[in-house]
């Protein structure tokens, strides 16, 4: 209305950004034909939450890191929006370099102040080779990094999942395992669960929410990685 | 300069759509030439599950120390006193008294099962099932003494045109995650600020829930909005502004998807002549003055000062023509609903 006091309203941000690993090892046994399977079967999944929750503006961004660390998709994008295109795998693990280019993201500005927290979720099968310690401090530090509501999917038995539980939010849950494609499309998609209830806190509370159940797989015996 | 004030709460959208009421609350309590307005948000979490009752509580209980701080004559004391009175007093009774008041209400109505399936700790800690922010404003023909727990906006407007955020900020405030009334932090977590009215007069003081401020896009949404205030106010009066309110909230509420409750306070823009203030031994009277979480002055007050504040005699007589008034919004069915002013 033209008298309202104040200039444009809009809804809030929510950030959610993906961490792919896309070293070597990725390339074997089919882990990255499986990954970017997964994350394309989770947009409609995104779309619907969006949807569910039109007070947010949920917008995705993807991060591929190797040997060094670089935006897949680097621009904000709504999920109505998000189209998803394969990654290739190649090169070394550098995760430190990932975390840097998500930090310089979470500093204020580029992020705004009134976004929800971001939610984060970081896809890895290996050992980091970079500094990712101090990078991962790093982001840490940062407000919003501490508010980040962050998730790490370990694929295989070769994944640093103590590397991805010093990365998580919820130290109970810690990193959840996916041992072949199904597990990984139905964890994508249980991380990806974490930006609707982040979406769904639009008042303030006095701690950080739960992860919610991890689901459990039904065909654990179904090892390929 | 007399004091007048407009409320209105709205519940957010996405409340309406989960069916959750709305949480916020806002209060005023008004005297002749004083008045206090308390506004306080109570957390969204499901484990908080009585926060519209906390939030209430917080609101009536401010207003009505507030009130007896004013009759107390403490705003008329020099401004380290008023702030080692707001630190040292105000404060701790709040939390104090809000803590009894959620002790007797659970003693009223236990938790019910649902309740403790959506808050299991609320046996130890029944506290975090009531946790809510707090703001509060206290004035008088010459200061605005502000304290804040949590998140949420104190604007004020003068009739220079300025418009400022007297409170300091507190980084730990960001993503929804707020300081609170139910943490056994709060008394340490509050912070306090002390206007001078006298040489800008102070036009108006608006405390808005962070639902408010999360819906303009512009980082300058404070300025842009008080000196759309002032130019309302100026041009059309309080009264208009008092009829517009609840749609203007009720937008942001529908955006931003969180409720979103303003408590306005409007100085009259009729001069009148004040006597000036008693000189400050601390020489700190000039300029707004601020307390960060946990730094608060270190010097206690004595005994003495607690004295003279409540014996001295009060300069002119305070008629609280209006008991107390609380306005709580509540949740309908069918949608948002402006907080309605209750005058005893």
């Amino acid at each position: 209305m033209a008298d309202r006091p104040g200039a444009k309203i809009a809804t809030r941000p929510l950030h959610f950004i993906v961490m792919a690993d896309c070293s070597g090892s990725m390339a074997a046994d089919g882990k990255m034909h499986a990954l970017n399977n997964a994350l394309r079967e989770t947009v409609p999944h995104l779309v619907d939450i969006a949807e569910q929750n039109p007070h947010a503006d949920l917008l995705i961004r993807v991060v591929r890191f190797a040997t060094g660390a670089g935006w897949h998709v680097g621009t904000p994008t709504p999920a109505a929006e998000f189209r998803w295109t394969d990654l290739e795998a190649g090169g070394y693990t550098d995760l430190g370099a990932a975390l840097d280019l998500v930090s310089a993201e979470l500093e204020v500005p580029p992020m705004e102040a009134r976004a929800l927290p971001p939610a984060i979720v970081l896809i890895s099968d290996g050992m980091p080779t970079d500094d990712w310690q101090a990078a991962l401090d790093r982001l840490l530090r940062l407000p919003w990094g501490q508010r980040s509501v962050r998730t790490a999917v370990a694929i295989g038995r070769d994944a640093a999942r103590e590397v991805l539980a010093e990365f998580v939010t919820d130290k109970e849950i810690g990193p959840v395992s996916a041992n072949n494609p199904e597990q990984l499309v139905r964890l994508i998609r249980w991380a990806s669960t974490q930006v609707g209830k982040v979406a769904s806190l639009t008042a303030p509370e006095s701690g950080v929410a739960p992860s919610g159940p991890v689901p459990f797989a039904d065909d654990d015996d179904a090892v390929v990685w | 300069m007399r004091w007048s004030s407009a409320t209105a709460s709205e519940r957010g959208s996405s409340h309406e759509r989960s069916g959750t009421v709305n949480q916020d609350a806002v209060g005023v309590v008004e005297g002749s030439e004083a008045r206090v307005v308390a506004v306080a948000d109570g957390h969204g979490s499901s484990s908080h599950v009585r926060s519209d009752v906390g939030s209430r509580l917080a609101v009536e209980i401010a207003g009505e120390l507030g009130k007896r701080l004013v009759d107390d004559g403490v705003l008329d004391r020099p401004r380290h006193v008023i702030v080692e009175h707001l630190t040292r007093r105000f404060v701790p009774d709040v939390v104090a008294a809000w803590r009894s008041g959620v002790d007797d209400h659970v003693a009223a109505q236990p938790w019910s099962v649902a309740d403790l399936d959506r808050g299991p700790g609320l046996v130890n800690d029944p506290y975090h099932g009531y946790g809510t922010t707090l703001m509060v404003a206290i004035v008088d023909e010459r200061r605005v003494a502000l304290v804040q727990l949590g998140d949420g906006d104190i604007v004020v407007g003068r009739r220079s045109g300025s418009i400022t955020q007297p409170m300091p900020g507190d980084d730990r405030l960001i993503g929804n995650q707020t300081t609170s009334m139910c943490l056994p932090t709060a008394v340490d977590d509050f912070r306090v600020a002390l206007v001078e009215i006298h040489d800008d007069p102070v036009r108006f003081v608006s405390l808005t829930t962070d639902g408010y401020a999360n819906a303009f896009v512009s980082p300058d949404w404070a300025t842009e909005v008080g000196s759309d205030l002032l130019g309302h106010l100026d041009t059309h009066g309080l009264h208009w502004v008092a009829e517009r309110l609840p749609e203007w909230l009720s937008e942001s509420a529908s955006v931003g998807g969180d409720d979103v409750t303003m408590g306005l306070l409007v100085a009259d823009v009729v001069e009148i002549d004040v006597p000036d203030p008693p000189p400050d031994p601390l020489g700190i009277d000039d300029g707004p003055t601020a307390v960060m979480p946990g730094t608060a002055p270190a010097r206690n007050l004595s005994s003495a000062d607690f004295e003279a504040s409540t014996l001295r005699p009060v300069g002119r007589r305070r008629v609280w023509r209006v008991v107390a008034l609380i306005s709580v919004s509540l949740a309908v069915a069918a949608g948002a609903v402006v907080a309605a002013v209750f005058v005893i």
